[in-house]
C-alpha cells in the first residue's frame, strides 16, 4: 500500500507540472497575440504592464512569458531588459526599413523582415529603405500578393545556422 | 560564405510569404529545423549559407 501511495503522489506531481506547464503555454500563446495586436495597432510593442493589465495578469508573470517567448525564439527583449525590441517581423525601434499599409507605418528588423510584414499581414504595403550598397533611396511594392520593384536583390549576410548568435546583428 | 547569399526580389518575396504567412494565426508555432530545411529546399535554397547542419 505504502508503495502505492508514493506511486499516486509522483503521477499527482506530474499531473500538476504538466497542468503549470500547459498554463503557462496558453499564458504564451495569448501574450504573442496581444503583442502582436498591439504592434498591428500602434506599430509598436505593449510594455510589460500593458500586458500584465490587458492580460489581468500579474508583471511578474508576464516578465517570465516573455522571457520564455525570447527563449523560443518568438520574442527578442531588449539587452539587460525586460521590455520588448523585436517580435519578428515588426521592431520596436527605427530602422532603415519602412512599411506603410493599411494606413499605417511600422519598422522591420531587416529588409527581408520587411517584406514579411504585408507577406504577415496578406496586404498591399509600400516599402521604404535604402539601398545597402550605395544608400539611394529604394522603394518597393506588395500590390496583389507580388512584389513589384525593379532589379534588387537582397543580401543575407549571415548563414541561416548562425542566424540566432545575434539576432540584432543578423 | 564570406559575402553571404543574394536573393532575388521575388525569390525573397516567396521565402517572406513561407515564412511569416500564419505568423499571428492564433496556433502558430515555431517550426522544427527539419521543417524549416524543408522549406528552403521547396524554395531552391540548398547551399550551404541555408543550411541548418553543423559543419563537419
Amino acid at each position: 500500500m505504502a508503495d502505492r501511495s508514493e506511486g499516486q503522489k509522483r503521477i499527482q506531481a506530474r499531473g500538476s507540472r504538466l497542468s503549470a506547464q500547459e498554463e503557462a503555454a496558453e499564458l504564451d500563446r495569448l501574450i504573442r497575440l496581444y503583442v502582436y495586436g498591439r504592434f498591428l495597432e500602434d506599430a509598436r510593442p505593449p510594455t510589460v504592464e500593458q500586458t500584465a493589465e490587458a492580460l489581468q495578469a500579474t508583471s511578474a508573470a508576464v516578465t517570465l512569458a516573455y522571457e520564455r517567448l525570447a527563449r523560443q525564439r518568438v520574442l527578442v527583449l531588449e539587452e539587460g531588459g525586460r521590455e520588448i525590441r523585436m517580435a519578428m517581423p515588426f521592431s520596436a525601434v527605427e530602422t532603415p526599413f519602412e512599411v506603410r499599409a493599411i494606413e499605417r507605418k511600422w519598422y522591420a528588423n531587416c529588409a527581408w523582415d520587411a517584406l514579411g510584414i504585408p507577406a504577415m499581414l496578406n496586404c498591399d504595403a509600400r516599402i521604404i529603405t535604402r539601398c545597402g550598397d550605395c544608400g539611394e533611396p529604394v522603394t518597393l511594392a506588395v500590390m496583389d500578393g507580388e512584389v513589384v520593384g525593379g532589379k534588387e536583390v537582397i543580401h543575407f549576410a549571415v548563414p541561416a545556422l548562425r542566424w540566432w548568435e545575434d539576432i540584432v546583428f543578423t | 560564405m564570406g559575402r553571404g547569399a543574394v536573393l532575388s526580389l521575388e525569390r525573397a518575396w516567396e521565402l517572406a510569404v513561407a515564412w511569416y504567412h500564419d505568423r499571428m494565426r492564433s496556433d502558430w508555432r515555431r517550426k522544427k529545423r527539419t521543417e524549416v530545411q524543408e522549406l528552403f529546399a521547396r524554395l531552391g535554397l540548398t547551399s550551404r549559407f541555408w543550411s541548418l547542419e553543423e559543419p563537419e
